[in-house]
């Protein structure tokens, strides 16, 4: 696995192979863009709210017909065009994307990163997101202002980093191989609750631990004597 | 108590002038609240400015009244000519509400992608004369549709007895957008062919007057009507000259859909209105001679290679659906059908002066089949070897893509139109297209 610099990014994204191809679609400014040893990534024009006066909490514990439909209540979905203004205020958290749409082919795995610059201004974009062979779709961003003034943010901004990683083969097993227009077109809320499997051996550990020190008739005879 | 006389009636009235005053103010203040409301610098914000200049009139009506009024003082019939002024101003400023109340929460509205909102400004700059500042509306009843909001004072004041808004601005006009399915793209040229309604309103009617002969048309009015047994001067007669007028504002609006979309209103418009065997003899004319009509301009543009090769077998059925079948076989219907046929050639010269330019088949034809193939496989590319695809040029890819998944097929216009994950790529290709081409543009210009 290694990290791939500017000519095998430009190389990966003119291959005339489909299947072989490193898709970044529009790269407004590719001179630009592509660095030594990463692709600038750019704001969308879509943002998610979480409007907290619609909200109680959010239990990735629940089932999750429940925890869907809570969020899609709670989301706001915004549109702000190219260089309009979407202004975060400090505390603030929002989801956006990637103005950008990827098509990673199926060795290549990417992260990732804020910008350093935004960074200074208490502006965290992405945590280190990782981006799995083969995916394809705009990438979420979480998009946090940790500072005390309020930024202005604008679709087109470069507000993030790609780095890619080649492997040496493609993977068997590329992420997103189902319905052909299930790749996001935009920023997407929190699937936790989809991992329901999990959910249910996490429940099941949680029932075992409690059961022990749980309310029992005869315990309450106790205290009462 | 007031004393007055009407057409020689002596009358007795309670003296209302200042509730009647009050009332006035009360809803001027309510409307000017409303008007300050609206936002600034937004899509849509001309509301705002038409509303201001309204109520400006308003004010100044009013200012008149209090000096009629105060030369009023002691003469109760003036006085009571006083109260009636005012009491006209209210359904003028009911007028203003209704506008107000429909309007004003979808100025500049951020819940419609921006893919949409580009395509909507590309067909105000297109069609609408002088353009035109859009006003995107999710509305439950109107489907797709537009309204002049400038026409709409007009009318809702000329039955009041107001005189018309005599406003010279940027007209804000009203973009009615299916409530429950706003962003479908494969239907987006229907857009097109409502926009023309605003242009055929400025103009457009008028200039199909001019252009065309109109001597073998009345002629054909007064056979038919003396086959029926009506009188030419009678109230029939006219009901039949106003379904020709609306068929030909239809027609016009076709052709101007035809001349911005090319095949893509044709597809669009059998998945709206599917051709019907029907009989009806309605304001619109039947899906049948639209479509002929449709086919023959979309041959003059130099279409039908593409469509015969993208589309050979849906061209070959749309052909068939436009066939000359009789519907009720009324003198009626002889009359507007054989009026349109005789006229078909001017309304599509008219549309087609109008749209400054078109799309043709010239337009990209290789980067809309590379954009279909990648629009099937759910990709919104939109630039290809440095050219960027237009709006339109992606609808079409998009229909491209509809059949090359679906099968070239009647059904599949149904098919297409209903897959609203599709529809989705396609709307996120305009937005891309929308800003690839800013970025470019201003490339250039920099350069």
């Amino acid at each position: 696995m290694s990290v791939l610099l500017r000519e095998q990014i430009d190389a990966l994204l003119d291959e005339r192979d489909n299947d072989k191809r490193l898709v970044i679609t529009p790269l407004l400014d590719r001179e630009e863009q592509v660095g030594p040893g990463s692709v600038d990534l750019r704001l969308g024009t879509e943002f998610i709210e979480v409007s907290r006066q619609d909200s109680t909490s959010i239990d990735p514990f629940g089932h999750h017909e429940d925890v869907d439909a809570q969020q899609s209540e709670a989301d706001r979905k915004t549109y702000v065009a190219l260089g309009d203004p979407f202004i975060l205020h400090p505390g603030q958290f929002v989801l956006g994307a990637t103005l950008e749409f990827l098509v990673l082919p199926p060795n290549l795995v990417g992260q990732v990163l804020s910008r350093s610059s935004w960074g200074r201004l208490g502006l965290l974009v992405a945590t280190a997101v990782a981006v799995q062979p083969g995916f394809r779709g705009v990438l979420t961003l979480e998009l946090v202002n940790t500072g005390s003034v309020p930024i202005v943010l604008r679709p087109g901004l470069r507000v993030a980093q790609l780095q890619l990683w080649s492997s040496d083969r493609p993977t068997d097993s590329p992420y997103g191989v189902g319905a052909k227009y299930s790749a996001p077109l935009g920023p997407e809320s929190n699937r936790l609750a989809w991992e329901g499997r999990e959910r249910d051996v996490l429940e099941a550990i949680t029932r075992r631990m409690h059961a022990r020190s749980a309310d029992s008739d005869s315990d309450s005879d106790t205290e009462a004597e | 108590m007031v004393h007055g006389s009407l057409a020689g009636i002596q009358f007795d009235v309670a003296d209302n002038l200042e509730l009647v005053r009050g009332v006035v103010g009360f809803k001027l203040a309510r409307l000017r609240l409303a008007t300050a409301a609206i936002p600034r610098h937004r899509r849509g914000s001309k509301l705002r400015a038409l509303m201001n200049h309204l109520l400006n009139r308003v004010d100044k009506e009013l200012e008149a009244l209090a000096q009629e009024e105060a030369q009023a003082v002691g003469v109760d019939a003036l006085h009571d000519v006083v109260t009636r002024k005012y009491e006209r101003l209210s359904p003028q400023l009911d007028s203003l509400h209704e506008i107000l109340a429909a309007f004003r929460d979808a100025v500049g509205r951020s819940d419609v992608p921006v893919g949409l909102q580009h395509l909507i400004d590309v067909l105000m700059e297109t069609v609408v004369i002088d353009q035109g500042d859009p006003i995107v509306q999710l509305s439950a009843v109107n489907m797709y549709s537009t309204i002049d909001l400038v026409a709409w004072v007009d009318d809702l004041f000329s039955r009041t007895g107001s005189p018309p808004a005599a406003y010279s601005g940027n007209h804000p006009i009203a973009f009615n957008l299916p409530a429950l399915d706003p962003q479908n793209a494969l239907l987006a040229p229907i857009l097109a062919h409502e926009v023309g309604h605003t242009a055929v309103n400025q103009s457009l009617l008028r200039a199909l007057e001019v252009a065309i002969d109109p001597a073998p048309v009345e002629a054909l009015l007064a056979m038919q009507l003396s086959i029926a047994g009506l009188h030419p001067s009678g109230a029939e007669a006219g009901e039949w000259v106003a379904s020709f007028q609306a068929w030909c504002a239809e027609l016009i609006c076709d052709a101007i859909a035809i001349a911005v979309t090319g095949p893509s209103f044709v597809l669009a418009f059998c998945a709206f209105a599917p051709p019907s065997a029907s009989a009806q003899v309605g304001t619109h004319p039947s899906e049948r001679d639209r479509i002929r009509i449709q086919l023959k301009q979309l041959d003059e543009r130099g279409w039908t290679p593409t469509m015969e090769r993208d589309f050979p077998s849906l061209t070959a059925w749309l052909r068939d659906a436009s066939n000359n079948m009789t519907l009720t076989g009324t003198a009626k219907e002889t009359f507007l059908r054989g009026a349109i046929a005789l006229i078909e050639n001017e309304i599509i010269a008219v549309a087609e002066q109008h749209i400054a330019s078109g799309f043709d088949p010239k337009s990209a034809d290789a980067s809309i089949s590379a954009a279909a193939d990648w629009l099937s496989h759910g990709v919104p590319a939109v630039e290809f070897e440095g050219e960027v695809l237009g709006p339109w040029a992606i609808v079409m890819a998009g229909w491209i893509a509809t059949f090359r998944e679906h099968g070239d097929d009647p059904a599949s216009l149904a098919s297409g139109v209903g897959d609203t994950a599709f529809n989705a790529v396609v709307v996120k290709a305009l937005e891309m297209s929308s800003i690839v081409t800013a970025w470019r543009a201003h490339e250039r210009s920099a350069s």
